[in-house]
């Protein structure tokens, strides 16, 4: 993961400087956006362990430096765009630190690239993994399926991914399986209708029949084409007519059973069918996020211990006894209490379950 | 272990803290000095106008102009950031002229040319402080403590010596042209500053008729969107290429017809007579029409030469009208070039505040825009009407006080810039152009039709128009002076401080070097144009200083202004470097787009849907503001802008870097 931003950091000093030569200031202020957009929600998500992990060892060390490094580089890329913030970010990083260098961002010269850092097939293999991750989180979204119940299968478009990337993927969309090389067809229901007020407009009386042209067309490979940026010409009444992602209306979901999410060529399915087996994970996800959260709202220190209290609901209590290493393992709890008796409980929602759940520190 | 980043007092807060921390330890000026005997990066700042106060698409310029020499900067170049000024010209002038209650020249001159010039300079900082605070806040690195200012004698010096440069190149000429003109301000307009102020216009128009000499009831038909020009018809204008008719129209009724024929072009004919009941005569080529001979229209000038006659021109056309033009020579350019070249006579019934003269029994004193109906009536009344109607078409209206122009005939100077034409095609091609289609489309299209531009205004608050004429008519030598000193060297006691401004200017005087007698100087100013034109040598007050530096700052590698720049300042730049460099004083240009509302409606203070721009800097801060700017569409498109789109975007772009700055400023 260190190389992976810190290969895409020299990509972008790169870019912008490319972008900015030729005066082209909007894609290169887009590029540093997704790069941002990387930074925050995929590198420091992906490493969150790292990051808030008790001991400070190589691990530790070694995301600090990396993340060190790419915003004070940052902070120099961005100087030119936004002069304030980027130089706030220098004096705090920076000059705070080490009084010999420079004193104003805006007294920087531009950042060196170091070709070496480049791995292009690690960024391609990397950004496809953020981008499979990402049309997966939609396709929760569209089922409205927390990521923290698990799934079983998601279904790829694309051919392949080396393990490591698919493990990220697994991880990060909290499914068990992956299945490469899916046809989507077998799993989406296209409606692809004209666009109204822009192909009625041209060819008003038209209209019914561009909609049974439509509708005798591969509907896959139509949406596919149109979405690509491709243009499929039809033939109605002498008149050639040009169907692309201006004048259709494309919308694809997933069929019963399974949730959708797409982009350009790529596409990803989830298998929504939740098994009893994926049920109780998701009650024993759910109620770890919830105890974390308590600890936040109490103002708990990140490596306190403390004791878990729970009562009001045997089916989970049952769930939890089972579970007991791994409960007591992600919320540092030295032991579990089940007792109805005690005061000052939460009533916590757990997914459409109740459960009274309190937390203690242990001094 | 760091300072944390913390935004205690929101972005804008923060903007005014780092703001300080730069003015403290002078970073700006030490930004300014890198890169020292590196090579140069030259950008040249398009000059505002400091009495009014700043909108939003002044920070669109601002923060366009701006990123590109921090860019450089940090790439290792010496880049030289001079602000500049533009004080000069009638939008100044007319700000006085509403503040002292007065209208027009011959007030002006009431109140006092000194000191009416003396208001103008000390309005045109009215608002300068205003200009920097906006400046600072944006982020917009330029000097400011040493700008160049248009009405500095030194900067008019060197404007001096490029008139005397195309002066010695021939290029600098009077000429009696019809202009464009505004009888408001009372000064002739130029092409480009025309090209401002078209808009749509409902005005009458009329089909007259002029009866042919020695033909019973026959009259050649002529169609004018103005009829004002009527009372000085002295010619119709056919092309002898096209075929023409003789109708026979019954003007009566079924019952009592009474017949008139009428001449006007073959295809025409339907269109023009439409409902009317007629018989095609006969039809024949237009070159016969040559020659023939008709009364004069309305009865008021008196006319000394050749006139009333249909003659020929090539610019005819068949799309609206009859097909054959009424010519009046003091009022369009067509009309002038067409009467020259047939011998026809002249005359004015115009005066210079555009109200018609004495002659004009039943109109005269009234503005002459406002007679078209009272025209129209006459003729109907006299059996010289054909027809009439309200037309909607483009005419143009001066730009700063909306008045509709009018075309007359002025004394004026011109740069020829037509002679130039090519080379103004040639040097404009090897610009880049952000977006191309500037060059070869609105930019290069305009070149392609450049005219000669007029470069005089009869006014008072401008560049004095060097030029001095000996008094003696017989002698009428011309000198153009190009410095303070060949002023002094040839100028009769000519002050020490002389002031390069009316009316000290034009009590000097020259000896006549022909004759000895004394010499006058031309009582115009010039078009401010001009004087921004010059800034790539005139900010230096170059050829008579710092000749190193403008050898290096020559041409801009970058500048960028606002689309509307095509007609103003990047045409004046271009048209002054081919003019004296032979070449395009600029490489690189970002032409920028407007901006709009948040819903995509042009600002417009009527409407009150404008964006202050301190309002927007103070709460969503400068930096957001240019974000939204870079990456809203691309520089050249329309940008949208809302607080609230604004407040949007920063948090599209800052709440990711914040976190993972709060993530490394909290563990470590």
């Amino acid at each position: 993961m260190d190389k992976w931003i810190i290969s895409k950091l020299n990509t972008l000093v790169k870019e912008v400087d490319n972008k900015l030569e030729e005066y082209n200031i909007t894609a290169a202020a887009l590029q540093i956006e997704d790069f941002t957009d990387e930074l925050s929600n995929w590198y420091v998500r992906r490493n969150r362990e790292r990051f808030w992990s008790q001991e400070i060892d190589d691990e530790k060390i070694g995301a600090y430096v990396t993340l060190y490094e790419v915003l004070t580089t940052l902070s120099k890329i961005i100087a030119p765009f936004v002069p304030f913030i980027s130089d706030e970010i220098y004096q705090n990083l920076v000059v705070g630190l080490d009084n010999s260098k420079p004193e104003s961002v805006h007294l920087c010269l531009w950042p060196e690239v170091n070709e070496e850092m480049i791995d292009t097939k690690l960024e391609e293999e990397m950004d496809l993994a953020y981008k499979i991750v990402k049309l997966g989180r939609s396709a929760r979204n569209s089922a409205n399926i927390k990521n923290r119940q698990p799934l079983s299968k998601m279904l790829i478009s694309i051919s392949n991914l080396p393990e490591y990337y698919a493990d990220i993927v697994k991880e990060e969309l909290n499914v068990k399986e992956i299945e490469f090389g899916a046809d989507m067809a077998e799993y989406v229901n296209f409606e692809i209708k004209p666009n109204l007020p822009v192909l009625g407009k041209e060819y008003g009386k038209l209209i019914p029949k561009i909609k049974e042209e439509i509708a005798k067309k591969n509907q896959m490979q139509l949406a596919t084409q149109v979405k690509t940026g491709k243009v499929e010409y039809i033939e109605i009444d002498g008149t050639e007519i040009g169907l692309d992602s201006e004048n259709l209306l494309i919308t694809m979901h997933g069929k019963e059973g399974f949730a959708f999410g797409g982009e350009g060529e790529m596409g990803v399915v989830l298998d929504t069918k939740i098994t009893p087996e994926l049920k109780k994970e998701g009650y024993i996800r759910e109620i770890l996020s919830k105890v974390q959260n308590m600890r936040k709202d109490k103002g708990f220190e990140v490596l306190d211990n403390i004791k878990l209290y729970v009562s009001g609901n045997s089916m989970l209590e049952e769930l939890i006894k089972e579970n007991d290493e791994l409960i007591k393992h992600e919320t540092l709890a030295k032991e579990i209490i089940y007792d109805l008796s005690k005061e000052g409980y939460t009533d916590t929602n757990i997914n459409g379950e109740t459960l009274k759940i309190d937390v203690e520190v242990i001094k | 272990m760091y300072k944390k980043v913390e935004l205690k007092n929101g972005f804008a807060g923060m903007e005014k803290e780092v703001a300080q921390m730069w003015k403290e330890r002078n970073i700006i000026r030490k930004n300014f000095a890198m890169n020292e005997g590196k090579r140069h990066f030259t950008f040249y700042d398009g000059p505002p106008t400091a009495n009014g106060k700043p909108h939003v698409g002044h920070i669109e310029t601002r923060v366009m102009k701006d990123i590109i020499p921090r860019y450089k900067v940090m790439k290792g170049y010496k880049v030289i950031r001079k602000a500049g000024w533009d004080t000069h010209g009638l939008p100044v002038e007319l700000e006085i002229e509403k503040k002292l209650g007065i209208s027009g020249k011959e007030q002006i001159e009431e109140y006092g040319v000194e000191k009416f010039v003396k208001e103008c300079k000390d309005s045109v900082f009215q608002y300068v402080s205003i200009w920097e605070e906006m400046t600072n806040k944006v982020g917009f690195w330029v000097d400011m403590d040493d700008p160049y200012v248009t009405y500095h004698n030194e900067y008019i010096e060197s404007v001096w010596w490029a008139l005397k440069q195309m002066w010695e190149k021939g290029l600098l000429y009077e000429g009696h042209k019809v202009m464009p003109y505004c009888p408001r301000c009372g000064t002739a307009l130029s092409s480009h500053e025309v090209a401002q102020g078209y808009k749509d216009v409902k005005d009458m128009t009329c089909v007259a008729k002029f009866k042919v000499k020695n033909e019973e009831n026959t009259y050649i038909l002529a169609w004018t969107t103005t009829p004002w020009t009527l009372p000085s018809n002295l010619a119709l204008c056919i092309n002898k290429s096209y075929e023409y008719s003789k109708v026979e129209v019954n003007i009566g009724t079924p019952e009592e017809p009474k017949y008139e024929k009428y001449i006007l072009a073959k295809d025409l004919v339907e269109k023009v007579l439409k409902d009317k009941q007629y018989k095609i005569l006969e039809n024949f080529k237009g070159e016969k029409l040559l020659g023939t001979e008709y009364e004069q229209l309305m009865p008021f000038a008196n006319v000394d030469g050749k006139a009333f006659i249909v003659i020929h021109g090539d610019y005819v056309n068949l799309e609206d009208g009859t097909g054959i033009v009424h010519i009046a020579p003091a009022y369009g350019e067509d009309d002038s070039l067409v009467s020259k070249q047939n011998g026809i006579a002249f005359v004015n019934l115009v005066d210079k505040s555009g109200k018609f003269v004495e002659e004009v029994t039943p109109w005269a004193g009234k503005f002459v825009r406002d007679c078209s109906e009272d025209i129209c009536r006459w003729l109907q009344d006299n059996n010289k009407l054909f027809s009439k109607e309200k037309h909607l078409h483009s005419y143009p209206h001066c730009w700063r006080c909306d008045t509709p122009l009018l075309y007359y005939p002025k004394e004026s100077w011109f740069v020829a810039m037509s002679k130039l034409r090519d080379e103004l095609v040639d040097n404009n091609n090897k610009v880049n152009w952000y977006p191309d289609t500037i060059r070869t489309g609105r930019f290069g299209k305009f070149l392609e039709n450049v005219i000669d531009w007029g470069i005089s205004r009869d006014r008072y608050w401008g560049t004095p128009l060097p030029i001095w004429t000996c008094e003696d008519e017989n002698c009428g030598h011309r000198e153009c002076i190009g410095s303070i000193k060949e002023l002094k060297e040839k100028g009769i006691d000519v002050p020490e401080d002389i002031e390069l401004h009316k009316p000290y200017i034009d009590e000097v005087k020259l000896k006549c070097p022909k004759c000895g007698k004394q010499m006058k100087r031309a009582r115009e100013v010039i078009d401010c144009w001009f004087d921004s034109g010059s800034m790539p040598f005139a900010q230096w007050h170059y050829p008579f200083e710092n000749k190193e530096i403008f050898d290096s700052e020559f041409p801009a590698n970058f500048i960028s202004e606002a689309v509307d720049q095509t007609r103003g300042w990047f045409y004046t730049l271009t048209a002054i470097g081919t003019a004296l460099f032979g070449r395009s004083p600029f490489e690189n240009c970002i032409v920028l787009g407007h901006v709009l509302d948040g819903k995509g409606q042009k600002m417009s203070k009527s409407k009150g849907n404008g964006v202050d721009p301190f309002l927007l800097l103070d709460t969503v801060g400068a930096d957001a503001t240019r974000w939204h700017f870079y990456t809203c569409s691309a520089p050249w498109l329309p940008t949208r802008l809302s607080l609230e789109n604004v407040e949007e975007t920063r948090k599209r772009i800052f709440k990711h870097i914040m976190e993972c700055i709060f993530i490394l400023c909290t563990i470590c």
